[in-house]
């Protein structure tokens, strides 16, 4: 049953409306229920991308990220990928305490890096989510290997090249505070993910039958660039709350 | 009139040369970055009618999309509470807050948590509150109130800011931007890390999929919506669309409006608490949906329009009264165009009269508007229900001598006899007010204020009709 404040404010908004139909309406009658001709057109688009195209897409994706502080990096596989990575690992500074650690996704692209291999020479452990966390205590551990760790290594639904926006969506394997928390993000995606602009990443969402099965979760999040501010006398300064280095990996082959 | 504290605030920031620099420097900064943003939408400018338009349609239905979008948040584990008042919402958020044994709470920014004086009062009921935005963060520090929508402390200088952390941080001095935002943000990730209970605001809702969304650049909502136990939202009943398609549109008009971006920095969709045993993210998630006024405006069809607003505060950065006066002058939690008519419709006309008086008509508002709400027009309306008076909007006539000066003055101009009579005698009159040859230095009484920052030209000796009757006359002769 519905609570009663909730009726009677619905009512009371029915009432300011002035209605002058009273029979009842549901959402359907107000929004598109099917794809037009130019949602089915876009769709079509997306789905027989090329390869040449796709790369066309990476292009622009370079160049967006060069305007909102995100670094592309291009691969050929996951072995490169990992040898990058751990690269940037090497070199860069733990901010929250002295121990490195990195934390990650338990999603096949960014187990496929074979991460720990590649940075336990470095004495850097890799602590992945699980995709069964409800057993005993595993989101604390979660929580305190994400607290702890300075870089975050998550997948991606999709990538808009426009504007270099990540998008991801909450599943298990793939938590929130993974893209969050640490000091450096680091994002792989395949070539085949990278869309052109916001309007097909909507198109998708709301036409493509997965999609729509599937949702958008419980939080779907759209991430361009590193946290930054200006909060102070208008100058830009990165690493507000979040991420202060976001990079993009996008593996071609 | 005694002057109001309307109009000593707004002095006090015209003689304020660190605040007169800061808005400047914003107007021009993020008021022409939207204006060219505008221009560059593949669609061109008129996305923004189509955004108005978008925005129309979800208002004429906000019943049927509010109870769309509370059936499929409860579906998915979420509590919604509707509450017709400011502290109506104010007591579900502290019942919530005892409900889950809060202490901490950390808050994104939230223009309607400031409408409805949620800080106050739940630091009044124990709960300690601390926002998060980094201006937001200043301003709480210090004691203040937000001066812009999306730059809450552009008032402070970085020395100012330097000060303030030295004092309450115990950081030694500093006026470097990087090395404050990393004070600030260590002091921060802390609380986040403590808290109990994240509050945030809700820029759109998408009543389709069942979502909430969130913006932000600095990533605190996330943080203040992923790590603590329970989330609260707060959400004026007006802010929703239809369906993600709607949604795509109006979120790239917010982003330009609000912030010159093509796209903001951390965008969020939450419909729900996290699955339990499945994902991170908060245990639960209440969403409380507020109507503290709208109801009323949404009843008269003059004003509907102004529940368009997305609160991106792009109207404050092109606004010639704000880019002077600033945000406190307006002494609500929205300045600017869209304060000088929203405040009245929410807390009285008659009350907050000094805001929508003290703006210019100019109109620059309207075009920096991305859904583009006429608010130049609902000026006027008020003005209107002020001069005239309005019983369904509880308004009574503000000066009836000036309303009785009108009057004698539209009688006045009605007969040319009548008028070039009164024309005589001012111009005899005039001779006696103090001033220069040509100019007049001071009127009496009610023209007091006329002559207050400038001074009035004399009557010239011949009326226009009088000197084209005699040109006319000679021209023919010619």
């Amino acid at each position: 049953m519905r609570p009663h404040g909730r009726v009677e404010f619905i009512k009371h908004v029915k009432r300011a409306l002035n209605r002058d139909d009273p029979g009842i309406r549901s959402l359907d009658d107000i929004i598109q229920c099917l794809p037009d001709a130019d949602d089915t057109r876009l769709l079509e688009k997306i789905a027989n991308r090329g390869k040449k195209s796709h790369l066309a897409l990476l292009e622009r994706l370079i160049e967006a990220g060069k305007l909102v502080n995100v670094g592309i990096m291009v691969e050929k596989d996951a072995d490169t990928a990992a040898a990058s990575i751990s690269k940037i690992a090497a070199e860069k500074c733990a901010e929250w305490g002295d121990q490195k650690s990195v934390v990650a996704w338990d999603h096949l692209l960014v187990k496929r890096l074979g991460l720990s291999a590649h940075l336990s020479p470095l004495d850097i452990p890799v602590y992945f989510a699980d995709r069964q966390p409800g057993t005993a205590g595993r989101l604390e551990v979660l929580r305190r290997h994400a607290e702890g760790a300075f870089i975050g290594v998550t997948a991606a639904d999709y990538c808009i090249a426009e504007t270099a926006t990540l998008t991801m969506k909450t599943l298990p394997g793939q938590p929130r505070s993974v893209s969050l928390l640490p000091s450096i993000h680091i994002a792989v995606i395949r070539l085949e993910q990278i869309l052109s602009n916001l309007n097909e990443l909507y198109t998708l969402l709301k036409w493509n039958p997965t999609e729509r099965a599937e949702g958008i979760t419980r939080c779907m999040t759209l991430i361009t660039g590193p946290s930054k501010t200006a909060d102070i006398e208008a100058t830009l300064v990165h690493g507000a709350h979040g991420p202060r280095e976001l990079t993009i990996v996008v593996l071609t082959g | 009139m005694k002057p109001s504290s309307y109009q000593h605030r707004a002095q006090a920031a015209i003689n304020d040369p660190v605040l007169q620099r800061a808005l400047a420097n914003l107007q021009q900064r993020l008021g022409r970055g939207a204006a060219e943003g505008y221009r560059r939408f593949p669609e061109g400018p008129e996305l923004r009618l189509k955004g108005h338009a978008i925005r129309m349609k979800a208002i004429e239905n906000l019943d049927i999309l509010l109870d769309a979008l509370a059936d499929k948040i409860e579906k998915n584990g979420g509590h919604v509470h509707f509450a017709a008042d400011g502290e109506t919402a104010v007591k579900r958020c502290i019942e919530i807050a005892r409900r889950h044994d809060v202490f901490l709470a950390v808050k994104g920014k939230s223009m309607l948590a400031e409408e409805i004086g949620l800080n106050p009062a739940l630091e009044a009921a124990g709960i300690e509150t601390v926002e998060t935005d980094l201006g937001e963060y200043i301003v709480q520090l210090a004691g203040e109130a937000p001066s812009h929508i999306i730059a809450p402390a552009i008032h402070k200088t970085r020395e100012a800011v330097g000060r303030l952390f030295a004092d309450k941080l115990g950081i030694p001095y500093t006026d470097d931007p990087p090395t404050l935002t990393l004070a600030a943000r260590r002091v921060l990730r802390n609380k986040f890390l403590d808290a109990d209970m994240g509050i945030s605001g809700c820029n759109l809702a998408c009543a389709e999929t069942g979502h909430i969304t969130t913006v932000s650049n600095e990533g605190n909502i996330r943080m203040a919506t992923t790590l603590p136990r329970v989330h609260v939202a707060f959400m004026g009943m007006e802010r929703i669309v239809a369906d993600l398609k709607d949604h795509a549109i109006l979120f790239r008009l917010l982003s330009m409006g609000a912030a010159a971006q093509e796209m903001a920095g951390y965008v969020s969709y939450i419909g729900g608490p996290a699955e339990q045993g499945r994902t991170d993210g908060p245990e639960a998630f209440h969403l409380i949906i507020v109507d503290n006024g709208r109801s009323r405006i949404l009843a008269d069809p003059d004003f509907r329009e102004m529940l368009c607003c997305i609160r991106c505060g792009a109207c404050l950065n092109m606004c010639p009264v704000y880019g002077k006066i600033g945000g406190h002058a307006y002494g609500s939690a929205y300045s600017g165009p869209v304060g000088a008519v929203v405040t009245p419709l929410l807390t009285g006309i008659s009350q907050a009269s000094d805001l929508c008086l003290g703006e210019s008509l100019c109109g620059a508002c309207m075009p920096a508007c991305p859904v583009n709400i006429n608010i130049p027009r609902m000026l006027l309306l008020l003005r209107a229900k002020l001069a005239e008076g309005d019983a369904s909007w509880n308004v009574s006539i503000r000066s009836r001598a000036e309303q009785a000066a009108f009057t004698a003055w539209s009688y006045l101009i009605r007969s040319r006899f009548v008028y070039e009579m009164f024309l005589k005698g001012a111009s005899i009159g005039q001779q006696l007010l103090p001033g220069r040859q040509n100019m007049i230095s001071r009127l009496p009484f009610a023209g007091k204020g006329w002559t207050q920052s400038r001074d009035l030209r004399r009557l010239a000796p011949q009326s226009f009709i009088q000197r084209y009757r005699i040109e006319r006359a000679s021209g023919k002769k010619r």
